[in-house]
C-alpha cells in the first residue's frame, strides 16, 4: 500500500468512526432537539470529516459535507431549528458520506440523491443558495486555511457575521500537547488565525522549554495566552483549535465585554506575580475538562496503546490455543499415567499457563455489544417513518460483551427480530392510543449475562402475537393437524418455521416469511435457542440465549455406563451421591432430596438408552437450567476439563441434547449435553405421557439419532 | 540541505537557508549540543532563512539559555531574515529572543560573514 494510500485508509477508519457517532448524534436529536452540545457535537464531526477528506483528496466529499456543516453551523447559530426534515435529511446525507468513503458515490442516482438533500437543505435555510452538490469546498486541510474558510465561503451564509455579534473580550489559554507538533500542526498558524478574528494580545511562556539536552526536538514546550477582542462568538474561536482539541490544554473564556486596556493584561504574563501565574495555569489545565464535558485527550487511554488486528489473525490465534488445549490434556493424561512426579509438575504447569492462555484469548476476542446495537437506533428511526409508527428504542446492558463470531452472525437475526416487531407488533399511533396506551411505541434492545450464555432481548410493548392467527395459519399450511392440542411455545415455535407469515399483506419491511426462520437457523447455529414471550394487547419478547464463546468450555466430564459425557461447568451446581436405599425412599420416583429440597432428576443412562447395569452408588448432578434445577444421574464424575468444542456436522444437527464433542487426552470423543436441551426434552416427553416422570421409560436412545460413541 | 555548519578558527557558524522546520529540528539540536559543548563562539545564521517554526525556535531559545550560563557566546545573525522575524514575533516570543548581544555579536558576526562567503 503506498503512502498515500495508508493515509486515505487511515482517514477512512477514522471518517467511519465519526459518522457513527455523527449517527448516534442525529438520532438524539431527533428525540431532544434543544441540546446545544448536541448541535455543537455535529458541526464539529462534519468539520472533521470535510477538512481531513479535503487534506486527503476526497474533494467531492469535503464539498458536499461542506454543506452540511453549513446547516449545522446555521443551527448552532440559532438561525436555523432543528425539526425532523434536518434530521432526516442529515441522516441521508451521511449516506451519501459513506458511498463517498467507499468511493462509490452511487453513480447519477447518487449524485440525485445529494442534490435533493442540497435543495432540501436549501429550503430549510441552510445552505447557501449558490452551493451545489459537485462544488468542492475549499481544502481548509491546514488549520491556517480556516481563515480563508471563514472569510470565504461562509460569507455567503452568515452575512456580516462579524459585525453582528457582540464584542467581548476572551482569555485563551493555549498549552500544546506532546504530539501536536509532531503531529504536523505549526502552532503559529493556529495563533495568525485567531489573531484573525479581531485585535489579540500574546503572550507567551518559555518557562517549560527544558535544558537543550533534554529537549525533545519535536515536542513544543511553548504555551500561550491570549486576550483577544472580538465580535466572533466562543465557536469561532473554539473553532480554530477544532483539529488539534485533543491534543491540547484549551481554556477558553469570556473576560465580558469590558473595555480592558490591552496593557493591563500584559501584566499577567510571565514576568508576573508568579503565584497568580501558576493559579492561571493551573485553571488553564482544569477547566476544559469542565467547560468541555470532560472529555480531554490526557483522559483518553494512548492511541498508541491499542493496535487494530485483522479477526482473521485472531481467529488463527483462538484455533491454536483450542489445539494447545487438547495436547496439554493429552499431557496430562501421560505424566498421570506415569506417575512421575516431576512430570506431573511440568504438566500442571502447563495446564495452569494454557487455562490463562485460553482466558486471555477469549478475552481478546470478547467485544461490547455496544456498536450492534447502536446500529439499530437507525433502522428504528427510519422504519418508523416509513411505518408511520413513532417509535421509541431503548438500549440496556450496551457494555455486555460477546465473543466477536457471535456479535458479527448477530445483528442480521436482531434486524429481522426488530422489523418484525415494528412492522407486525407495533400497533399505529391511534390503534395504541385507543388501546388506551401511549402513541408512541416502545422497543428495548438488552443484554446481559448468566452463566456461561448472554441472553439477549427484543421487546416491544405492541399487539402480542395473535396465537389463533398463527395457529390457523399452521393449519393452513398443514404444519399442523386441526385438532392437534398445541402448548404456547409449541404455538410460537411456528412462527419460526420456513415462510411461515401471518400478515395479511405483504410490505417493504417484512411479511414474506423470510426472515424469523433465518433467524432460528441464526441462533441455533451460533448453538443458542430462541424463547419466545408474548401477551395479548401487551407485547411480545423474544430471548435470544447464546453461548459466551463459541471456541472452548469448562465441563464436568463424567461417565455413563462407560461412555464420556461432558457436562458444562458453568451450569453445574453440586454433586450429591444417589445410592439405591435413596431411590427405596422415593418409592422409585426420580426425584432427590435435596437437603428438604425435592428436586426432579434424569437417569441418564436411562435416557440415552445406554445398556448397562445400575451401580450401587451414583452420582447425581445438580444443574440450574431455565426450567429451574434439574438433577442428571450419571455413573462417576471423573473431574473436570477444559474441552475444546467440536462440531458433530451436519448429519447430527438434529441431535439438540448435544452441543458438540470433544476429543479426550486419551484420544476418545466425549460428547457434551446441554443440559436446558435435555431437560426440556424431558418435560416435552412427560407431557406426552401425562403420568411417568418427566424421564422415565425413554431410554431407548432415539435422542441421538443413533450415534452413540460409546457404544463400540 | 537547509542547516549547515563551518567550523574552524575555534568559531562555529550554523546557517540556516529556505524552510527549517520541525523536519529538521532533531538534526539542529545536534548541531547545537556539539557547539555548546565545544566552548567555542557560535553564531546562528539566518539571513537566507525562510519561515521557521516553533521547534526551531524553541531550540535557538534553550541554546541561548545556555550559552548563556555556561559563558559561551552565541550570537545570532543581527540581519534576521525577514520569515523569521515575523515567526519571533507571531509566536509572542519576542520578549526571549536575544536579537543582538551587542558588539561583540556584531564583531563575530562579521568576522563568520566575511569567512562564510570566500567560500564555494
Amino acid at each position: 500500500m503506498s503512502n498515500v494510500e495508508t493515509f486515505k485508509q487511515a482517514f477512512r477508519e477514522e471518517a467511519r468512526e465519526i459518522l457513527v457517532e455523527l449517527e448516534a448524534t442525529l438520532l438524539e436529536l431527533a428525540v431532544d432537539r434543544d441540546q446545544p452540545e448536541l448541535v455543537g457535537a455535529a458541526f464539529r464531526g462534519l468539520h472533521t470529516i470535510k477538512g481531513s477528506g479535503a487534506m486527503f483528496g476526497f474533494d467531492e466529499l469535503a464539498g458536499f459535507t461542506h454543506n452540511l456543516e453549513n446547516a449545522f453551523d446555521e443551527v448552532r447559530n440559532g438561525r436555523l431549528a432543528v425539526t425532523a426534515e434536518l434530521v432526516d435529511l442529515s441522516l441521508a446525507a451521511l449516506d451519501q458520506i459513506k458511498g463517498f468513503l467507499e468511493e462509490e458515490p452511487g453513480g447519477d442516482a447518487g449524485a440525485e440523491a445529494r442534490e435533493r438533500i442540497l435543495a432540501g437543505l436549501r429550503e430549510l435555510g441552510g445552505v447557501d443558495s449558490r452551493s451545489r452538490a459537485g462544488e468542492s469546498a475549499p481544502a481548509d486541510a491546514e488549520p491556517g486555511g480556516e481563515a480563508g474558510v471563514k472569510s470565504g465561503v461562509k460569507s455567503g451564509v452568515e452575512p456580516g457575521g462579524e459585525a453582528e455579534g457582540e464584542e467581548a473580550v476572551w482569555r485563551i489559554a493555549f498549552a500544546p500537547g506532546p504530539d501536536l507538533m509532531r503531529d504536523g500542526t505549526n502552532p503559529i498558524l493556529l495563533l495568525n488565525e485567531l489573531r484573525g478574528l479581531g485585535e489579540m494580545a500574546l503572550t507567551a511562556s518559555v518557562a517549560a522549554v527544558p535544558p537543550l539536552r533534554e529537549l525533545d526536538p519535536e515536542r513544543c514546550y511553548i504555551s500561550w495566552e491570549a486576550e483577544l477582542r472580538s465580535g466572533r462568538g466562543e465557536d469561532a474561536i473554539r473553532d480554530v483549535f477544532i483539529f488539534v482539541e485533543d491534543q491540547c490544554e484549551l481554556l477558553i473564556e469570556r473576560l465580558g465585554g469590558a473595555k480592558k486596556p490591552v496593557s493591563d493584561l500584559e501584566s499577567g504574563g510571565p514576568g508576573a506575580d508568579p503565584v497568580a501565574g501558576a493559579v492561571h495555569a493551573a485553571r488553564a489545565l482544569e477547566e476544559p475538562r469542565a467547560a468541555s464535558g470532560g472529555r480531554r485527550a490526557y483522559d483518553r487511554p494512548d492511541t498508541a496503546s491499542s493496535l487494530r488486528v485483522p479477526a482473521a489473525k485472531l481467529d488463527q490465534f483462538v484455533d491454536l490455543v483450542g489445539e494447545l488445549v487438547t495436547v496439554q490434556a493429552r499431557l496430562g493424561e501421560l505424566a498421570t499415567r506415569h506417575g512421575d512426579p516431576e512430570m506431573v509438575a511440568v504438566a500442571e504447569e502447563i495446564e495452569r499457563l494454557t487455562s490463562s492462555l485460553r482466558e486471555n484469548s477469549m478475552n481478546i476476542r470478547m467485544m461490547p455489544i455496544r456498536a450492534t446495537f447502536e446500529r439499530f437506533r437507525r433502522l428504528v428511526h427510519d422504519l418508523a417513518r416509513d411505518l408511520g409508527k413513532s417509535v421509541e428504542l431503548t438500549i440496556e446492558g450496551a457494555e455486555t460483551e460477546l465473543d466477536k463470531t457471535v456479535i458479527d452472525q448477530l445483528a442480521d437475526p436482531l434486524m429481522h427480530l426488530i422489523r418484525n416487531s415494528m412492522d407486525h407488533g407495533i400497533e399505529p399511533p391511534d390503534a395504541r392510543l385507543a388501546a388506551g396506551k401511549r402513541a408512541t411505541a416502545s422497543i428495548r434492545l438488552s443484554a446481559r449475562h448468566s452463566g456461561a450464555s448472554v441472553l439477549i432481548g427484543v421487546a416491544d410493548d405492541g399487539g402480542g402475537i395473535d396465537m389463533d392467527a398463527v395457529r390457523s395459519r399452521g393449519v393452513e399450511r398443514g404444519l399442523v393437524a386441526v385438532d392437534a392440542q398445541l402448548s404456547e411455545q409449541e404455538i410460537y415455535a411456528l412462527i419460526f418455521q420456513p415462510g411461515f407469515s401471518t400478515a395479511k399483506q405483504i410490505t417493504d419491511v417484512s411479511g414474506r416469511g423470510v426472515g424469523m426462520d433465518v433467524v432460528r437457523q441464526r441462533v441455533e447455529a451460533l448453538r443458542g435457542s430462541i424463547e419466545v414471550a408474548s401477551r395479548p394487547g401487551q407485547g411480545t419478547s423474544v430471548t435470544l440465549r447464546l453461548p459466551l464463546t463459541m471456541a472452548i468450555i469448562d465441563g464436568l466430564l463424567v461417565t455413563v455406563g462407560g461412555a464420556h459425557f461432558v457436562l458444562p461447568l458453568a451450569n453445574t451446581l453440586e454433586c450429591i451421591e444417589l445410592t439405591g436405599e435413596d431411590i427405596v425412599r422415593a418409592n422409585g420416583k426420580h426425584v432427590a432430596n435435596v437437603r428438604g429440597e425435592i428436586l426432579p432428576y434424569i437417569r441418564l443412562q436411562e435416557h440415552f438408552g445406554i445398556r448397562s447395569e445400575r451401580r450401587e452408588l451414583e452420582q447425581i448432578m445438580l444443574v440450574e437450567t431455565e426450567e429451574g434445577r434439574f438433577g442428571f444421574v450419571v455413573d462417576q464424575v471423573l473431574g473436570d476439563c477444559q474441552t475444546v468444542i467440536k462440531n458433530l456436522g451436519r448429519l447430527y444437527r438434529h441431535v439438540q441434547v448435544v452441543s458438540g464433542a470433544t476429543i479426550l487426552g486419551d484420544g476418545t470423543v466425549a460428547l457434551i449435553l446441554d443440559p436446558h436441551r435435555l431437560v426440556q426434552e424431558a418435560i416435552r416427553e412427560s407431557r406426552h405421557r401425562p403420568r411417568g416422570h418427566p424421564a422415565e421409560g425413554v431410554g431407548n436412545g432415539r435422542k441421538l439419532n443413533g450415534f452413540r460413541p460409546w457404544a463400540q | 540541505m537547509n542547516l549547515a555548519m563551518e567550523r574552524g578558527g575555534g568559531r562555529s557558524v550554523i546557517r540556516l537557508a529556505g524552510e527549517v522546520n520541525i523536519g529538521c529540528a532533531a538534526e539542529l539540536k545536534a548541531l547545537l549540543v556539539e557547539v555548546l559543548s565545544s566552548g567555542e563562539e557560535i553564531l546562528i545564521e539566518f539571513e537566507r532563512a525562510g519561515a521557521v517554526d516553533v521547534s526551531i525556535l524553541q531550540l535557538i531559545l534553550a541554546a541561548q539559555r545556555e550559552a548563556t550560563q555556561t559563558g559561551v557566546r552565541l550570537a545570532l545573525s543581527a540581519a534576521l531574515a525577514e520569515p523569521v522575524a515575523r515567526a519571533v514575533e507571531e509566536a509572542g516570543i519576542a520578549p526571549f529572543w536575544i536579537f543582538d548581544r551587542g558588539a561583540d555579536a556584531l564583531a563575530v558576526e562579521a568576522v563568520f560573514a566575511n569567512g562564510a562567503e570566500r567560500r564555494p
